[in-house]
């Protein structure tokens, strides 16, 4: 009897083995690193925020991928993000764990080498920001917002909430824009779902103003908010004799500021405007003091720039205002970046397609470069890269879709690295989009791209993740990421992750870990919810 | 008098609610009750429900208390109650009503899921939806 079960367990484990075998050689299978699941996270941040430091370069210095050892990264596993096929946030990494917020508006703490989960915080709605991670008194922080217009403060080792706020002044008031943290102040960014509701024909279009907040990052204490436009909106005109529009509204914050510590002061672009009359604070570049958020200067680059999503139903929708566009935002943080003589300039990517340089004193014009036609999803879309030590700005176009009445020329996708001081084009990589036998693929740059000293990466509308080098533009590696993958959390239920386009916040760089989510379907690209995370391996092949 | 057939009492409740839309809408305009945000994000189906309501009583209230709707006259149909064969009053109408009422309240896939369930029973027998059992009354056409 006793032979006979032993006999019944080498046999159930052989077949075991053989199928954890054919498991292993299964396209996309991706293997687990050594689990650990400890409930609490090390807090020793290896990246920070969105764009890698408060000048919002998206270069991380402590990025360990090289030209020499890029051929040896290797995809190391994949999570299922839950709750939707746009996953709108980013991560953050320390020596053991990883950070990442969803579309069911869970905050995720994963093992960095497994992606066990560590532990979970449910928030109000979708986490829609990048996170953000500092210490603040004796404690280490995770700050982020969600499309409810909520921000968070969570202790990065157990997940515990430390406070909540609602920051909005305006019920359609949302947190897409990720709050930076500087000097114990929490700055936010607000947008709005206004500029949506406006295609019912039934809403009062519009009355939301965009704004910067400030609040203390320890207790979630208000301490200022500056608004992009001065005046309240007041009833302009009625339609269908009895829906009530008001104006001047918009100019809404979409991405994260940028600390100028330096000046004191705090950095932003701005959107269109929702309804008029045009503001000056709308498509314009802003520097506000951050401790009294008063405004120091402003630079508008479109004006009379008044639309919303009305106009793309109809020109002749009731809420659609007769300038009817162009819609060309400033998606992308402006960065403050130090050139090779240590003079520092603001470069302004804008959805027209053009990058522009500031003075960070007075917001005075330096230079203005087109690099693509522009659209309503960009020309620049949600951010650019900067290299200090080469002095290069690296923006991604992505000109996608037909570009907005008025707006003239012909799309020209792709990744161009201009000069900072001068805006002189020093490379360019147009995209070769892989679309073939793909539906809603796209041809086009539209993430923010990730950079370090030697490298550029950026993801494409058509799932391509590349690397370009820095200097001279040449590609160095490239992975597709349209495709399934097996996912690590086949415990909740999500045993496969679908990747897509590659959108919003793109890649990043942080020691030996390249981490990309593709999949994103916010307007109309291919969905998908995989969080890739790609290590360096010793694998020279 | 005879139980009233499926097509003429479909087209009945197409009238009755294409009438209650339009009164509903002209109350949305009148009222504002779409015009702000919150009525968007956070109580759209409750509005949507309210607004339903109050255009269906209102676009065929006078009629709702012989019995009768707007397409339910056109169309020559009435409802009666099933115990003495007498036009429906209005108490029993509401009470009619009122799985319809909810549908207005319900995400749209449940809404329509709820609307074909209610339905249902009408396609053999007697004809009676689910509402008419409720209110004890059955729909007929007048000789």
């Amino acid at each position: 009897m006793a032979k006979g079960l032993s006999r019944a367990r080498a046999t159930a484990l052989r077949a075991t083995l053989a199928a954890l075998a054919a498991l292993a050689l299964a396209p996309g299978f991706v293997a687990a690193a050594t689990t650990d699941c400890a409930a609490e996270a090390n807090v020793d941040f290896a990246s920070t925020s969105w764009g890698g430091d408060a000048r919002q370069t998206r270069t991380q210095a402590n990025s360990d991928i090289r030209v020499d050892n890029v051929a040896q990264l290797r995809l190391d596993w994949v999570y299922a993000l839950p709750g939707g096929n746009s996953p709108h946030s980013y991560p953050l990494v320390t020596a053991d764990t990883l950070f990442i917020g969803t579309q069911s508006g869970v905050l995720l703490a994963l093992d960095r080498a497994s992606g066990c989960k560590r532990f979970r915080f449910q928030a109000d709605s979708e986490v829609r920001t990048a996170l953000t991670a500092g210490r603040v008194g004796d404690q280490a922080l995770i700050f982020f917002g969600t499309r409810g217009g909520f921000v968070y403060a969570l202790e990065a080792r157990t997940g515990r909430l430390a406070w909540s706020r609602d920051v909005r002044d305006h019920d359609a008031g949302m947190v897409t824009g990720t709050p930076v943290l500087h000097a114990g102040k929490l700055y936010v960014p607000l947008s709005s779902s206004e500029v949506v509701l406006a295609t019912s024909g039934f809403y009062g279009c519009c009355t939301f103003r965009g704004s910067v907040s400030a609040w203390d990052a320890a207790t979630g204490e208000f301490i200022w908010r500056s608004h992009t436009i001065d005046r309240e909106p007041k009833l302009t005109h009625r339609h269908w004799v009895f829906v009530r529009n008001y104006g001047p509204s918009g100019a809404p914050v979409w991405s994260a500021p940028t600390i100028d510590a330096r000046r004191n002061q705090i950095l932003f672009g701005t959107g269109e405007n929702y309804s008029g009359p045009s503001s000056g604070g709308s498509d314009a570049i802003f520097a506000l003091d951050l401790d009294t958020g008063e405004r120091r200067w402003r630079t508008q680059y479109t004006a009379d720039d008044n639309f919303n999503v009305a106009c793309n139903v109809s020109a002749d929708h009731p809420n659609c205002p007769a300038e009817n566009g162009p819609d060309l935002d400033f998606g992308a943080p402006p960065i403050l970046g130090r050139l090779q003589d240590g003079s520092e300039v603001v470069l302004a990517g804008q959805k027209s397609g053009y990058v522009h340089a500031l003075t960070p004193d007075n917001g005075t014009r330096l230079w203005s470069r087109r690099l693509g036609r522009g659209g309503y999803l960009g020309g620049i879309h949600w951010g650019m890269a900067f290299n200090e030590e080469l002095g290069l700005l690296y923006a991604p176009i992505s000109d996608i879709r037909q570009a907005p009445p008025g707006v003239e020329g012909e799309p020209s996708p792709g990744l161009s690295a201009i000069d900072a001081a001068t805006g002189e084009v020093r490379w360019q990589q147009p995209v070769s989009a892989n679309c073939d036998g793909r539906s809603r693929c796209l041809a086009g740059f539209s993430a923010a791209p990730g950079s370090n000293a030697e490298l550029v990466f950026v993801g494409g509308l058509d799932g391509m993740l590349l690397a370009f080098d820095a200097a001279s533009g040449a590609e160095r590696w490239r992975f597709d990421t349209w495709a399934e993958f097996a996912s690590v959390n086949g415990g909740d239920g999500e045993s496969r992750a679908n990747g897509g386009a590659i959108d919003v916040h793109g890649p990043q760089l942080v020691e030996d870990l390249l981490i990309v989510q593709s999949g994103y379907a916010g307007f109309g690209q291919r969905g998908g919810n995989a969080l890739m995370v790609f290590r360096l391996t010793d694998d020279a092949s | 008098m005879t139980a009233a057939g499926h097509a003429r009492r479909t087209a009945a409740f197409a009238i009755d609610a294409a009438l209650a839309a339009l009164v509903a809408l002209l109350l949305a305009l009148i009222f504002g009750v779409f015009e702000t945000a919150i009525a968007y994000l956070e109580q759209f189906r409750l509005r949507v429900g309210l607004v339903g309501l109050a255009g269906y009583l209102l676009a065929h209230g006078w009629f709702l208390s012989q019995g009768r709707s707007v397409g339910k006259r056109l169309l020559g149909l009435v409802v009666i109650a099933q115990s003495d064969g007498a036009p429906a009053k209005l108490p029993r109408m509401l009470v009619r009503m009122l799985p319809l009422a909810l549908v207005l309240f319900l995400p749209p896939v449940w809404a329509l899921a709820a609307f074909a369930v209610n339905l249902l029973p009408a396609g053999f027998g007697e004809r009676r939806a689910l509402h008419d059992y409720l209110a004890g009354t059955r729909v007929s056409r007048l000789a």
